[in-house]
């Protein structure tokens, strides 16, 4: 096949083939991780990326920012190593946020990927970690610092000789090696495998690199964008979002301008960063949701390729909360990144009415750490607990989704099993979503407790619910959704209440603690409703 | 005297039957449409047909399989039952909340299958058991009395028993199901710990609801077959094919309804599995191609892989985690939205696409002349030349080939700027691509190379796909059986008896408690004996294998780990390590010696001895004198520009054992054809298989 003549059907049956080694990657690493967060909630994604460091094609499952965030890594890689520095059998990891997904919690595991002894690409996969050290308060810290591990660029093997001081540095600042060194095993694995699927693909084809492919389907990708940016109205598109940040609301705030077929998205207006509390952004992580954002709502059926974001500029004045300097601390960032996708929607539904979509209500996650009482264990378990999706022209919002993420909830048998706790409930919220035309989708309510068994405290540490103060907005006219609570025997603690404010709670014998996520909001006025008074929640 | 072996295979459109007589090999096969009001029926007169053909009393028939897509039909129409449910206190969403994943990360506007059972029909009732099995909250006797009684007065016709971790401790399960038995004896009750003892409730509740639901539509079906073939003369009971490729009776499958969810697709896999022992093939991909998907399962040393689950009524049909999971052993098979009807569109990216739309039956394939307007990828077969236009189902339905021609010159190869021939080239290789990247995904999953296996192709499309198919995964072998078009009920006479079970208990291996492993085999084993006897089948005759759900602790997802063949002790530990070391290493490539292991499900296979020893099967019959079986040339195409003009075109039927044909070359039988490519070989064995070395020309 020649470099310069891809034709349409070639192209299909190349991205295809692409897309299923992405795929093959993640099956492997779901099948042989370690830890609730990878092999149960499914946090993780698996890409390659082309030789000059932009995304090609990631996993369809993959975690939806990572992807963006996988290119940045090889770009950084190939600044500071060059080309000329890279060997076959070399392994590279980072957890850096402002190059990864904007914080310490997920470890990126690149190979370079060489063809007849060339550089042609780069697998790439990015995890959640069971643990990275660091303080169990979450929102408690004062800088990135205090929030575990830093792991900066670095080789974790060079020419397939294993970096052994590198793994016992990092085994050492873990609280559960096993499960953070078993799943960055198990990563380098799928790596292997990308390279000898790879190699047999470019045989088959008789591909010199992967180059002209990856260029072809970047192109096209760019096209799709174009084509429908130029298909909306130009002009500026502009929304804010008060989001509950943490002792005060954070503010966020967003100019679109469409001027033919580009677009620029400024954020210019929304708050500073704080140093302290887990909450801000590193640029990485609002460059990756909004590229997200955009094509979920734009170009849903396209190849998602770097292509895709060409058209699109992303503006965040540096120093403010999406655009967050170091040392600011960062571990909990999507309790204000996770508000872009909602903002951009509410922008954007003038423009684009038919898929104009309610802000959803947005996910909870809760990390139990500790030492079981009875065997001495230390356990660390997670469970994700998602929100009421938004209403859309489409249909009432889903209950319970875990977006902006493609993460599933664990299940209760599962991490009763690993942590001990004892779950109260799992349960839907009646009426939780907001009223519309179409109603928010309904979110849900856990009860945690201890195992009678478990003599000592677990701290659990909580990552949202955000929405506690401000709910999910409905568009159109639809209203907002029910906000989040949580409510520790009884108290519905408010957020400038002292576990919220450091962002864990220390669970003993007798206490109940109980999250309820957000519902989704409304879309359209209640009056547009074709059968009057609707039920709700059918 | 004589007993003929018999298998009923019911599909969607066709009931299919074959007759096996031991004493000589021979098959009788019998087609007839399948009625799906009452699918008793068509069974009954397809064997009174064949009985009165072959001159046979009721008496002179043996052993009776059957495969049925009742369950999965009555799942996917919702023509269940009226279910109810019980369930621990604050569990009572489980089925509405699910996974809470979303299966397509760039739809926004994501929706999910309704559960089988409305909210309206959950009551909750106190009770609680841990992780570990110990009891922290006792049965409400009353609560659940009352709750049940509601029930019933709103009408339920079948109930669901499910508690949390009742994998672990079935007592209140037990409890519960004995008092609704109390309150409603005929109601029909499914318990999840004996529907399926395992970890994970929202699978495991899914999974019992689902039973409940298709229960008592099963039961009456299952009974009515019975009787109607007692009234043939028939005194036996008929067996059924479960999903897992194991056999069992009527009133187990009347118990346990949703373990027959694939019984049809399972029965292929065998068929394909006999086919592999017998010509000693010991890693075979089956690939089942017909009109609106494809079907991949991997055979390997002449069984089919298992797995322990599968999703049903998938919202977008082909998107995992958009339909109900069942969590029952299963023949491990992958389905593709790729067949002949599988309508080829242009994207938003311009770029083509085939499938997972479908044209149905109705208007199907445009060159159907029924009105379709939409190319498909049995339209580009025609126009490549695969097809005859006049020998499609043996010449009863003629194909339109300027139709075909007009859908994929409107709507792929103008807009495309390419010529016909190039746009048809590209459907057809779109979708051979689409199946070997899933088979790729597929065989990944259970860690397989796809090099070392050999092709089986059968389904009306896949001996038209296979070599292409087969060239992209680089296999470089295709066995294409003899009697393709009755696979399934070919497969259900090759089977012997068996059950499956499995039960949870999640453990550290050096933490197992050995005596209680003990007791889990022991009621495992009891109650396999008791079906297996129960089915007639001599206790001497019964032989059982253990495998264990296994993993590093920490992990989430577990391999399948033989048990040693001995009393399970501590001393048993070395063996399972050992075990466990190879088949991960198998898998994955690595292994993480020392580390520590986590055992979860424990399961028991029981089964008796094949009920047809393999070679009084032949399939081959008829003379075996060498005849023309040369039916005329035409042109086909091999590429976008690839053609050979007069290439010859065979009767399959009129093949012999020994032959070798050398390609180009077309094979047609009724339902399917085989294409041959330039420099490729095909040979005829002794049972009629064609055998084909795949060119590595590309």
């Amino acid at each position: 096949m020649e470099h310069d003549r891809f034709d349409p059907i070639s192209l299909q049956i190349l991205w295809s083939r692409l897309t299923s080694i992405a795929d093959e990657m993640a099956v492997t690493l779901h099948k042989t991780s370690f830890s609730t967060v990878v092999g149960s909630a499914n946090d993780f994604g698996t890409e390659l990326v082309d030789a000059s460091g932009n995304a090609l094609v990631h996993s369809t499952t993959c975690m939806p920012t990572f992807n963006t965030c996988m290119a940045r890594v090889v770009r950084a890689l190939l600044r500071t190593y060059g080309e000329e520095g890279m060997h076959p059998g070399d392994v590279m990891t980072t957890n850096d946020p402002w190059l990864c997904a904007g914080h310490l919690g997920d470890i990126a595991i690149v190979s370079p990927l060489f063809y007849r002894n060339k550089l042609t690409g780069f697998a790439v996969s990015m995890a959640h970690t069971s643990d990275i050290g660091g303080t169990l308060d979450i929102t408690g810290a004062r800088d990135v610092y205090e929030e575990g591990l830093f792991i900066p660029l670095c080789k974790l093997y060079n020419r397939n000789e294993p970096n052994r001081e590198l793994l016992d540095f990092i085994k050492f600042n873990v609280r559960t090696p096993g499960m953070v060194l078993g799943d960055i095993h198990a990563q380098i694995g799928i790596n292997r495998l990308a390279e000898d699927r790879l190699e047999r693909m470019l045989d088959e084809y008789q591909l010199e690199s992967l180059t002209p492919l990856a260029q072809a389907l970047q192109g096209r990708s760019e096209r799709a964008m174009r084509d429908v940016i130029s298909a909306l109205p130009d002009g500026e598109y502009t929304s804010e979002t008060i989001s509950d940040g943490l002792d005060k609301p954070v503010r966020l705030q967003v100019k679109i301008t469409i001027r033919g077929d580009s677009m620029l998205v400024d954020y210019t207006g929304s708050d500073p960063q704080y140093q302290r509390g887990g909450i801000n952004v590193p640029f990485s992580m609002t460059e990756a949701t909004t590229y997200y954002a955009l094509s979920s709502l734009l170009i849903p059926d396209a190849p998602n390729t770097a292509g895709a974001y060409r058209p699109i500029e992303i503006n965040a004045p540096e120093g403010c909360i999406l655009n967050a300097r170091p040392p600011a601390a960062c571990m909990v960032r999507t309790r204000v990144s996770s508000y872009i996708p909602g903002m951009l929607y509410q922008a954007l539904a003038a423009a684009v009415p038919e898929q104009a979509i309610a802000s959803p209500g947005l996910r909870v996650a809760i990390m139990a750490n500790g030492t079981r009482s009875w065997d001495g264990v230390i356990f660390n378990a997670w469970m994700f607990a998602g929100g009421g999706m938004g209403a859309s022209a489409h249909g009432d919002g889903a209950k319970c989704l875990l977006f902006p993420t493609s993460a599933s909830n664990v299940p209760v048998e599962i991490f009763e099993n690993r942590a001990p706790i004892v779950v109260s409930e799992k349960a839907l919220i009646p009426n939780t979503g907001g009223s519309g035309r179409h109603h928010g989708g309904q979110s849900q309510r856990m009860g945690f407790g201890l195992n009678p068994k478990q003599k000592r405290v677990v701290t659990v540490s909580l990552w949202g619910p955000d929405m506690v103060r401000y709910p999910a907005t409905g568009i159109l006219g639809g209203e907002a959704g029910v906000t989040g609570r949580v409510i520790f025997n009884d108290a519905v603690l408010e957020r400038t209440d002292e576990q919220l404010i450091r962002g864990s709670v220390e669970l003993q014998s007798g206490d109940l603690l109980v999250i309820e996520s957000p519902g989704g909001g409304g879309y359209g006025s209640v009056e547009e409703q074709p059968v009057a008074g609707a039920s709700h929640d059918p | 005297m004589r007993k003929l072996q018999v298998g009923v295979d019911i599909g969607g459109t066709f009931t299919d039957l074959v007759l096996i007589d031991p004493s000589d090999g021979a098959i009788h096969i019998g087609k007839i449409l399948s009625t799906p009001d009452d699918s008793a029926t068509a069974v009954i007169d397809a064997l009174q047909d064949l009985m009165g053909r072959l001159d046979l009393q009721g008496e002179d028939l043996g052993r009776c399989v059957h495969a049925t897509t009742l369950v999965i039909n009555a799942l996917i129409e919702r023509r269940g039952a009226k279910v109810g449910m019980i369930t621990t206190r604050g569990f009572g969403d489980v089925l509405s909340i699910g996974t809470e994943q979303r299966y397509d990360i760039y739809d926004l506007y994501l929706q999910f299958p309704d559960p089988l059972v409305p909210r309206t029909h959950i009551r909750e009732v106190a009770e609680r058991s841990l992780a570990d099995g110990t009891i922290t909250v006792p049965l409400d006797q009353d609560e659940l009395e009352r709750a049940l009684n509601e029930l019933l007065d709103i009408g339920i016709e079948s109930l669901a028993i499910c508690f949390l971790h009742a994998y672990r401790n079935s007592t209140h399960e037990l409890e519960a199901a004995a008092i609704a038995e109390r309150i409603s004896s005929d109601l029909p009750i499914s318990v999840s710990h004996q529907v399926v003892a395992e970890i994970r409730e929202y699978e495991r509740t899914s999974t019992t609801v689902a039973n409940a639901y298709v229960r008592p539509l099963a039961e009456k079906y299952l009974y009515s077959l019975r009787d109607k073939l007692r009234e043939l003369g028939y005194h036996d009971s008929p067996f059924v094919m479960f999903s897992s490729g194991g056999v069992g009776t009527v009133e187990t499958a009347a118990q346990f309804p949703i373990r027959m969810v694939e019984s049809g697709p399972a029965a292929g896999a065998l068929a394909a599995a006999f086919h592999a022992r017998e010509l000693h093939l010991e890693r075979v991909l089956a690939f089942d191609m017909g009109g609106t998907t494809a079907k991949l399962s991997t055979i390997v040393d002449g069984k089919a892989t298992l797995a322990t689950g599968l999703e049903v009524d998938r919202v977008h049909r082909f998107k995992k985690g958009s339909g109900i999971p069942l969590r029952v052993p299963v023949i491990d098979l992958i389905e593709i939205g790729t067949g002949g009807g599988s309508i080829a569109i242009l994207d938003q990216t311009g770029l083509l696409q085939v499938g997972p739309r479908s044209s149905g039956a109705e208007p199907g394939p445009a060159c159907y002349g029924r009105g379709g307007t939409e190319p498909t990828v049995t339209d580009a077969n025609l126009v490549l030349g695969y097809l005859d236009p006049n020998a499609f189902l043996g010449g009863e339905m003629p194909l339109d080939t300027a139709a075909a021609t007009e859908a994929i010159k409107c709507k792929i190869a103008e807009p495309l700027q390419l010529g016909l021939i190039q746009a048809a080239w590209g459907i057809h290789e779109v979708a051979n691509e689409n199946m070997a990247n899933a088979a790729r995904v597929h065989l990944a999953e259970s860690g397989g190379d796809p090099r070392k296996f050999t092709l089986m192709a059968f389904g009306g499309a896949g001996p038209a796909h296979a070599r292409r198919l087969a060239h992209k995964l680089g296999i470089r072998q295709i066995v294409y059986p003899a009697g393709a078009g009755v696979m399934s009920a070919f497969g259900l006479l090759v089977t012997p008896i068996s059950f499956d079970f499995s039960h949870s208990y999640m453990t550290r291996l050096d933490q197992v408690e050995w005596p209680y492993v003990g007791d889990i085999y022991s009621q495992m084993e009891e109650r396999a004996t008791s079906i297996l006897t129960d089915a007639g089948v001599p206790l001497t005759d019964i032989s059982f294998s253990r495998t264990v759900d296994a993993r590093y602790y920490g992990q989430e997802h577990e391999v399948s780990v033989p048990l040693p063949d001995e009393r399970l002790t501590e001393k048993s530990i070395e063996a399972i390590v050992a075990n466990f070391d190879e088949v991960f290493t198998n898998k994955y490539y690595w292994v993480n010696s020392g580390a520590p292991l986590e055992l979860v499900n424990w399961r028991l296979h029981a089964t008796a001895p094949p009920p047809v020893a393999s070679e009084t099967v032949k399939t081959s019959s008829g003379s075996t004198s060498a005849v023309n079986s040369l039916m005329g040339t035409r042109t086909v195409w091999y590429g976008a520009s690839e053609t050979i003009e007069a290439c010859p075109v065979h009767d399959r039927y009129l093949l012999r054992p020994g032959t070798t044909l050398l390609g180009p070359a077309i094979i047609e039988e009724r339902e399917t054809t085989i294409v041959v490519g330039t420099d490729e070989r095909v040979t005829v064995d002794s049972a009629l298989n064609l055998l084909l070395e795949v060119s590595e020309k590309e």
